[in-house]
């Protein structure tokens, strides 16, 4: 059946969301045309408003509409310690699981040689700068543990090296609740590996 | 291959992963019967995916598949024989170089035996402490001589007389060494150099440093024109000092 140009439009746009086919697409047109105008008009308002109006935060690079995130600006945090991670959904991920009140620098994205993604894409002239600050004393590195996220975490241990500053990268290992049976040998061996020695109760 | 095909088991690397639709990816293997192929590797970005861990570069890995015409689908992956090889920081780097090389240089379906053998080799000596730049070379020249553009390092171009040390030879990468001079923009190299890389005696600091210059043109010679991402990239991470160096 052929849809008329402004629904056409509208499918095909929706279809830039991840997970969305034409199918989807079509449902989602259908489900605000008929139902939900108001919602439709928000959630095209909204649309427009942050795509025009986010951008990155200057310190670490998160989205923000102003110049500093709310990570950033928030005076209460620790200056002490910077987390460095791949993307803005590990900064919820860690907020929300870790007690960690330091600061945050988003790299968006691993070093990836083989797509061309170097330091300039992920913005290390800035995170340089910024483990030049007197006040910083550690550099904790959750980038991924695949192999690009390795590469990535060498060279930020490099960056974090000559600037006198402390490095450790999150350990990666069995899940907690987990069975040692079911976990794949690759994650095995690293958690083995990096095994941690164990405090006796006195 | 035949569209449909069922291949079971066989020995892997992997190359490179790139997304493909919301949850799956597209890897790219060199396998050792089958040569260079395209696997689709369905769910493999689900949070419950087993394959995820698996499937990583430098590890040997055995895996099945389901032949296409382009690209074929993924229907299994098991770790090989022996451990994954642990790149060591800037030796990662050096890693995804020879992928680079492999993907950029070989041609798909196009069964390269002695490449990946050659290709495991490499990945085993840049796991160890063989030194890198050696490593590289003499990877750079297998790989050329096993596709057939190994350069010509022991013979005057023109008269066929063996290279002789201590002669002057202008290098033109895609015939060899000139005994008389070719004209402008063609570098010279002593003939001891040239002997040198084809007995593969990197002890010369010299002699490394030409063969760099001298395979690199090589390669570029069959890429078109199109430069290697990889050495984009570690020229980067290098003119800011960032790193210590790793081709």
């Amino acid at each position: 059946m052929a849809f008329t140009p402004l629904l056409t439009d509208l499918i095909d746009a929706l279809r830039c969301l991840p997970g969305v086919g034409q199918k989807s697409a079509q449902r989602m047109a259908f489900a605000l045309l008929e139902r939900d105008r108001d919602g439709a008009i928000r959630l095209a308002d909204g649309l427009r408003a942050a795509a025009e109006g986010i951008g990155h935060c200057e310190r670490c690079r998160m989205f923000s509409e102003d110049p500093l995130c709310p990570i950033c600006s928030d005076a209460a945090r620790d200056d002490s310690q910077l987390c460095v991670v791949e993307s803005p959904a590990d900064v919820l991920a860690l907020d929300a699981a870790t007690g960690f009140r330091g600061r945050y620098f988003v790299l968006m994205g691993h070093l990836s040689p083989l797509d061309g993604i170097g330091p300039e894409e992920l913005g290390l002239d800035l995170l340089m700068t910024r483990l030049r600050d007197d006040r910083l004393r550690e550099v904790i590195i959750a980038t991924n543990p695949t192999v690009e996220g390795d590469a990535t975490a060498h060279y930020v241990a490099d960056l974090a090296a000559r600037s006198g500053v402390a490095a450790s990268r999150i350990a990666h290992g069995v899940p907690v609740g987990g069975e040692l049976e079911y976990v794949d040998g690759g994650t095995l061996s690293h958690a083995f590996t990096g095994r941690r020695s164990v405090e006796a109760a006195s | 291959m035949d569209a449909g095909q069922r291949i079971q088991l066989q020995p892997c690397w992997v190359l490179h992963r790139r997304d493909f639709r919301d949850s799956s990816q597209i890897i790219e293997v060199l396998s050792r019967e089958h040569g260079r192929l395209g696997l689709v590797a369905r769910g493999i970005k689900r949070p419950k995916s087993r394959l995820r861990g698996i499937l990583q570069p430098f590890a040997p890995l055995l895996l099945s598949w389901v032949a296409g015409r382009e690209l074929a689908t993924m229907s299994g992956a098991e770790p090989g024989q022996g451990a994954p090889h642990h790149l060591r920081d800037t030796r990662l780097m050096s890693g995804f170089y020879i992928n680079e090389l492999i993907l950029r240089l070989t041609h798909r379906f196009d069964p390269q035996p002695d490449v990946f053998d050659r290709y495991a080799h490499c990945l085993q000596r840049l796991s160890g402490d063989d030194p890198v730049a050696a490593t590289l070379r003499d990877f750079e020249l297998d790989l050329l001589d096993a596709l057939g553009f190994a350069p010509n390092l022991t013979n005057d171009v023109v008269s066929g007389a063996p290279v002789e040390a201590g002669r002057a030879y202008d290098f033109v990468v895609d015939e060899g060494p000139h005994a008389t001079q070719t004209g402008a923009g063609v570098e010279a190299v002593d003939g001891a150099v040239l002997l040198a890389m084809a007995a593969r005696d990197w002890r010369e600091p010299e002699v490394l440093r030409t063969a760099r210059r001298l395979l690199g043109r090589a390669i570029d010679l069959q890429l078109d024109g199109k430069p290697l991402h990889t050495r984009r990239v570690l020229r980067d991470l290098r003119q800011r000092d960032y790193g210590t160096g790793a081709q």
